[in-house]
């Protein structure tokens, strides 16, 4: 995925709006991208090994320069010899480097620039062959420093003139780069904790989740017990309660709290709960810029804390809490059915002491399972909930860098949710195994 | 919820995404341009649905010359920019308008625009979202769901012949896909890469089998291999279930550049599949050792014949309850995206990109609302329509036995 987003990762940090828009780039921000090009690793080839057709080499990536990588690899596809084109590139190098060094010393500066230039952006046979041509006609005699190149690179445009593709060129050819490559040094970092860099800041991309993963996992922990705080009782009374009134309007509200969508909950408590545009008693909740304040300052304390997780968190254990007492609600209504509460019920023991002491136990462990559902849930719900009450976590600087386009934020934050999400179904399964001696893993 | 209100739900939104462009629209129904009677606002369903240029501007650049003119029952299209009412009107307060007929009934947003030109338009993009992603869904996630239920691990073998024939013009393909993008060809060569490499691998299995079969028995190469798909589907279905759904929706939709609704249903399903698959998969685990599916083989139906006219039949009823959840949490996460301000381009009004707007002004409640309320009663219908089917199905699951 982080191979197919638009953009140049290099451009981005250097700050270069095109490397190729310009005509006459500046040398020295070139310089700087060709670093940051290299430092970056975007010179290796992408993976172990590269099964590539026998015309064009395995990695062109070690040539920085977009334009300068697709004119070579049409000239390879041309000619079917990857190694006199990359002797032709060499040498081209070469001369163009002399013939900027050099260029004051000559009375023709003006052909020789213009003779650089063209080099530099020949794409295809007829384009060398053209070049030659004109030179041949035009070029002065006057022997400058860069005259050994400039026939070094001669003799190669000749040989690539005279060519043939041969038939084999597009057969499969197998090449293997070693642990030189791009995804071997970015799993190599994963493993080791560096995580790369921020494309916006150059931060680097591990101390900025460090930063923001706390929030989310607060307030996803947070609600998490809410949830089963809540839901459990919730499910316990609509499946056991002999209140019929009470238990329709419950069951009706659960309902309808299980359809409501997340970020309009959260709007609507923003939008009526936490100022006083309607109404002196409406202002109960800190408003999202007090908490992107107090958040950014670090100086709450911990209840002022908590007081600005309440909302965000009651929004979103919301549809949790929701699931949670339906799925009670089922298990428990099951359960009733049971023969063992019948025999409690035949024995004389009490109502209450049959749903609490045989029937809740029962009912309540299969709700173990349902946490490997509910965090996946809480992990997308926290980016809505992040973005709306302005709290600096994961979901809100994977919201920030999407705009941002900081791609390397992003698909370390997509990597971490995914572990989260692993990590939370094992222990799950965990815990079931242990609660229900049934279950046993070979 | 009761079975009328959820029916009734349904059919206003059907009947508001239909004929969206004839309720609200600045194009009049009808008028007189020069004498001759025109139908501005149907010319303009017209030209979508063909897929011509809009008929707008045209008749935009013809206000000052339409007679006998019949508004739609809202005179504004939801891009309408209504200056006099700009800045967030309430649809209590007192309003900029000529006459009650020009009353924004759910106030304007910060543009001008009318809210409930929004919701109305808004309604087609929910329902073009839910029906697409899900029938997008439904096609992978049944089918694969199907053959891996009804296959399990062995069920479907292929003779060793086959599975290397079609290994091999597969990865033939695939390299000459590569060659063909890398040497700058388009990604039309994918499509035709995935027919060619298809119609190869069916002709192979078909015709060149049974003969090279016959032929190379002796060497016992004919040997078969069980195929595992069931294997295959819930490792696929365990890599969906890590990643968060919305964080994949969101690293998605930020590679593609301003998707359109199409391409937006298209990644949405790619998430819902799998629970489809899984449904079906179930399904079809538990009525393959039926009585009549034994008895189907027996009488040498052959595979297609038991999945799709013997099994298929009986799974329907889990698929649709599927489906009716399966639109709600496509229009939730359509809605979701929009509102969080990525996905549709901002010209493309949808409810979730209303609901975004009420996010920048607190103070106007009537954004927040009223687009909140569409997505929450057509959630909450779906839902309640998913229910009825299951309660349906049980029901008639007892008949059956």
């Amino acid at each position: 995925m982080s191979k197919t987003i638009p953009g140049d990762p290099a451009e981005r940090l250097t700050g270069i709006l095109s490397i190729e828009g310009d005509e006459h780039f500046d040398r020295g921000a070139m310089t700087n991208y060709q670093r940051t090009y290299r430092h970056l690793g975007l010179d290796k080839p992408l993976f172990y090994f590269s099964l590539h057709p026998r015309a064009r080499e395995a990695n062109l990536r070690d040539i920085e320069r977009p334009a300068f990588r697709n004119n070579i690899k049409n000239l390879m596809y041309e000619t079917g010899k990857p190694e006199l084109v990359r002797s032709y590139f060499e040498a081209g190098k070469a001369l163009s480097r002399a013939i900027r060094l050099h260029l004051d010393e000559c009375d023709t500066a003006t052909f020789w620039a213009d003779f650089e230039h063209q080099i530099n952006r020949a794409s295809s046979k007829a384009e060398i062959a053209e070049i030659t041509d004109n030179a041949l006609l035009f070029m002065p005699d006057e022997q400058c420093g860069f005259r050994p190149f400039a026939e070094d690179w001669w003799k190669y445009a000749d040989k690539i003139g005279s060519v043939e593709r041969t038939f084999s060129w597009w057969l499969p050819k197998l090449s293997w780069h070693g642990t030189q490559n791009q995804y071997h040094n970015w799993l190599a970092g994963i493993l080791s904790g560096d995580w790369g860099y921020s494309l916006r800041d150059g931060r680097s991309v591990g101390s900025k989740i460090r930063n923001s993963i706390g929030y989310t996992l607060s307030i996803s922990f947070f609600s998490l017990l809410l949830t089963f705080a809540a839901g459990i009782p919730l499910g316990m009374f609509l499946a056991t309660s002999k209140r019929k009134r009470w238990k329709e309007i419950l069951r009706k509200l659960v309902y309808a709290l299980y359809a409501v969508p997340l970020f309009w909950l959260a709007t609507l408590l923003v939008v009526f709960f936490t100022t006083e545009e309607y109404g002196k008693w409406t202002n109960l909740f800190p408003s999202p810029s007090q908490i992107m304040l107090h958040t950014m300052d670090g100086d709450a304390g911990f209840f002022q804390g908590l007081s600005y997780l309440l909302l965000p968190v009651l929004c979103l254990a919301s549809g949790g809490v929701a699931f949670v007492a339906r799925q009670m609600e089922q298990t428990a209504l099951r359960e009733n059915t049971a023969r063992y509460i019948t025999m409690s019920r035949l024995k004389g023991n009490s109502e209450s002491a049959t749903i609490w002491k045989h029937l809740f136990p029962n009912a309540v462990f299969p709700l173990i399972t349902l946490l490997g559902a509910l965090i996946p849930g809480l992990i997308s719900g926290s980016v809505v909930i992040e973005v709306i009450f302005n709290i600096p976590g994961m979901g809100r600087l994977m919201w920030d860098s999407i705009f941002g386009q900081d791609w390397n934020v992003v698909f370390a934050i997509l990597m971490i949710g995914a572990i989260l999400t692993l990590v939370g179904q094992l222990i799950a399964d965990i815990l079931y195994a242990r609660a229900n001696p049934k279950v046993r893993y070979d | 919820m009761p079975a009328s209100l959820t029916l009734g739900i349904c059919l206003i939104w059907l009947f508001t995404a239909l004929f969206a462009d004839q309720l609200a629209n600045e194009l009049p129904l009808t008028c007189k341009i020069d004498g001759q009677r025109h139908f501005p606002a149907f010319r303009e369903t017209l030209s979508k649905v063909s897929g011509q240029s809009s008929p707008r501007i045209y008749y935009l650049s013809k206000k000052e010359e339409m007679e006998s003119v019949i508004r739609a029952p809202i005179p504004y299209s939801p891009q309408t920019i209504d200056r006099a009412n700009a800045g967030y009107k309430s649809p209590l307060g007192p309003q900029n308008i000529s006459s009650l007929r020009y009353r924004h009934w759910l106030g304007t947003d910060g543009m001008g625009r009318d809210v409930l030109a929004g919701l109305i338009h808004g309604s087609r993009v929910a329902l073009i979202i839910g029906l697409v992603s899900v029938l997008a869904a439904m096609l992978v996630g049944v089918l694969f769901g199907a053959a891996a239920g009804y296959f399990g691990d062995r069920g479907w073998r292929l003779n060793k012949l086959e599975i290397a024939g079609g290994a091999i013009i597969l990865s033939v393909g695939l390299y000459l896909l590569y060659l063909q993008l890398d040497y700058g060809g388009s990604w039309l060569y994918f499509g035709a890469w995935l027919l060619g490499s298809a119609v190869l691998v069916y002709l192979w299995s078909s015709t060149v089998k049974t003969r090279l079969r016959a032929y190379l028995s002796s060497f016992r190469i004919s040997r078969t291999m069980g195929i595992p798909l069931d294997l295959m589907l819930l490792r696929l279905i365990e890599i969906f279930r890590a990643v968060p759904s919305l964080f994949i929706l969101l690293a998605l939709l930020a590679i593609i550049e301003s998707p359109g609704i199409l391409q937006m249903s298209l990644i949405i399903s790619l998430l819902m599949w799998p629970a489809f698959a899984r449904y079906t998969r179930a399904e079809f685990l538990s009525l393959r050792e039926q009585e009549f599916v034994q008895a189907a083989r027996l009488l040498r139906r052959s595979n297609n014949y038991i999945i799709f006219r013997e099994i298929m039949p009986l799974a329907i009823p889990p698929i649709a309850v599927a489906a009716a959840f399966g639109v709600s949490s496509a229009i939730l996460a359509e809605s979701t995206l929009s509102f969080l301000g990525i996905g549709f381009s901002a010209e493309q009004v949808s409810w979730g990109s209303m609901l975004n707007e009420a996010r920048l002004y607190f103070k106007a409640w009537w954004l927040a609302v009223f687009p909140g309320m569409a997505i929450f009663a057509v959630i909450l219908s779906m839902n309640s329509l998913g229910d009825y089917i299951s309660r349906q199905k049980s029901t008639g699951i007892e008949m059956v036995n």
